[in-house]
């Protein structure tokens, strides 16, 4: 039994923590979080929530499961694993959406009960697939009359802008997000908008006005500011914010300046019909072999080899790609079929690294791996030839991700490549069909390889096992 | 236009009414003795008001001043919407009642 160790992330809320122990989740409630804690339990929607899905399932346990770090806990919770825990910048538009408003209607419908929330961090939003999974069980508080909407800022700096700044200006926020994790400040996006933006009320609102107050707030005494502490808010106010945040979150849609790349990738990616059935039969004859309980599928465009894999027998698929056209087709696949799919944005030449306090706030990719298998499909060119990582090196990094996987390996002169490559110089002398398989064989076995089309694509299935 | 559905606006006639306290709180320093018994009674009664509505802030993270004054500013008018909006849900489902029992032919 390991010894239990605090997670990284979870430490600013001081009525209680999360605890890792192995494979098991704990959560201690410290004595000031105990009352708030017993009301939200006594009106049972933890339990209905949990029930239905939407929140994380919290179990009672002996505080002694904890052992020293246990002590002084008021109780202790367990719950049960993510599959793959993931970060908001790390996802796409339409997830951010569907968190947002699992937010809202979790607040909504808690007020009906006298429970409120008292933050709205997007960190407390997690997903099984496509479906959003609230955790942070402790956010629940019992609503004290008059009290504001607490966690109004961190919503629009986590869950509003990010979602504003393609919707209303094109702009993928991923890249800012990441670099600023505790969200986008209001002031910063209304210093973007036009004056056609803030024909919005609600933008008007929330990202102009709220950064104006902001700025007007400095010039506040304490006096003042502890006034506007005690300022009660009443509850109907309270709902209708919500409501009316609610709707306008919805209603939001991406407004891109032109399609992405990728997003009719079906149309233009240079299989012909019967190799494009020679590759899937491949896939599809490897995972039903090594049935993966975790399979990383990168490059995973809109999901096709990610269900053919979960059909073939995978536990659970977390596909990684750039491009965010893609990525939202993915994720509505696997909402419609309620599959067990998490399609992520990642940069593959930047993926996303340990960060936050102590670097240990937030886990980096290889930090939430290693993965049962990899599918690596028309993918390996983009870092060798796009990105200019060297070939070896590439196979190196993806080899070592996980145990066992695919591999395919794209020609030069590829109609694909050729256009990839048509402004530039062919520097890539060390690129061709030997020196890949020669790559691979230093690391692992190949177990089959096969050429799956007329342009000279072969796939590698590995296993270094 | 929406600012001046915000009842705050219109009762203290000052966009900086919202980030100052009542004032007759600072008033009464500056009162002439005369008067000081009388200011001291409505601070007193201020105060007495602010107590009774005043909480402990349970916000573990910083709520952000900015939002805290746009929720005062909204408040009163994201109230009135929800009660609109009710209100509207109900006249509609009880028109809904009453027609469903001569239905109209509509165009498919």
């Amino acid at each position: 039994m390991s010894l239990p160790h605090p997670e990284g992330g979870s430490f600013r809320d001081p009525a209680g923590r999360v605890w890792r122990a192995g494979a098991r989740i704990y959560r201690s409630v410290a004595p000031r979080g105990a009352a708030d804690y017993e009301f939200v339990r006594s009106t049972g929607l933890l339990d209905r929530w949990s029930g239905e899905g939407r929140v994380v399932a919290a179990q009672e346990v002996d505080p002694g499961v904890l052992g020293a770090a246990g002590a002084g806990a008021a109780y202790v919770l367990e719950h049960p694993k993510v599959p793959f825990v993931s970060h908001p910048y790390e996802w796409s538009f339409v997830q951010l959406q569907a968190a947002a408003c699992l937010q809202l209607d979790l607040h909504l419908e808690a007020l009906r009960d006298g429970v409120s929330l008292s933050d709205a961090s997007a960190y407390n939003v997690q997903f099984q697939g496509a479906r959003p999974l609230f955790i942070d069980v402790l956010s629940f508080r019992r609503y004290r009359d008059g009290e504001p909407w607490l966690g109004h800022r961190q919503f629009c700096e986590q869950f509003l802008n990010p979602l504003l700044l393609r919707a209303l200006l094109g702009l993928t926020p991923n890249a800012w997000f990441r670099g600023s994790p505790e969200g986008i400040p209001a002031g910063d996006l209304a210093r973007l908008l036009t004056w056609r933006h803030l024909l919005s009320f609600n933008t008007l609102s929330h990202v102009w006005l709220q950064a104006r107050l902001q700025v007007r707030a400095r010039a506040s005494s304490q006096t003042q500011l502890e006034t506007l502490k005690r300022r009660p808010l009443p509850r109907r106010s309270l709902e209708g914010l919500l409501e009316q945040m609610r709707r306008w979150v919805a209603r939001l849609s991406v407004r891109d300046r032109q399609p992405s790349l990728w997003s009719d990738y079906a149309a233009s990616h240079g299989y012909a019909g019967a190799e494009e059935a020679d590759k899937r039969a491949f896939v599809a004859d490897f995972v039903a072999r090594t049935r993966p309980s975790m399979l990383w599928d990168f490059g995973c465009n809109t999901g096709d080899y990610a269900a053919l894999a979960l059909a073939e027998g995978a536990g659970y698929v977390v596909g990684f790609d750039a491009d965010h056209g893609a990525l939202d087709a993915a994720y509505r696949r696997a909402d419609q079929g309620g599959l067990a799919f998490l399609p992520l944005h990642m940069d593959a030449a930047n993926p996303s690294p340990d960060q936050g306090w102590d670097h240990r706030e937030r886990r980096g990719l290889a930090a939430r791996g290693p993965a049962d298998a990899v599918l690596a499909l028309a993918f390996v060119h983009h870092l060798a030839l796009g990105r200019n990582v060297p070939v070896d090196e590439t196979l190196r990094w993806l080899i070592g991700l996980a145990p066992r996987g695919v591999i395919e390996f794209v020609r030069k002169d590829d109609p694909t490549v050729r256009r990839m490559l048509a402004l530039r110089e062919d520097v890539f002398d060390g690129y061709d069909e030997s020196a890949f398989a020669a790559a691979v064989g230093r690391r692992a076995r190949i177990v089959r390889e096969e050429e799956i089309s007329s342009t000279g694509r072969r796939l590698y299935w590995y296993d270094r096992t | 236009m929406w600012l001046f559905l915000a009842p705050e606006f219109h009762e203290r006639g000052s966009f900086r009414a919202f980030i100052a306290p009542p004032a007759p709180l600072f008033a009464m320093g500056r009162s002439a003795s005369g008067q000081m018994n009388r200011s001291l009674d409505v601070a007193l009664l201020c105060t007495a008001i602010v107590v009774a509505t005043a909480r402990d802030s349970h916000a573990y993270i910083d709520p952000g001043a900015g939002s805290l004054l746009l929720q005062v500013v909204l408040g009163g008018a994201a109230a009135l919407a929800v009660l609109t909006r009710r209100y509207w849900a109900t006249l509609k489902s009880r028109l809904g009642r009453r027609t469903a029992v001569a239905p109209r032919d509509r165009p498919q």
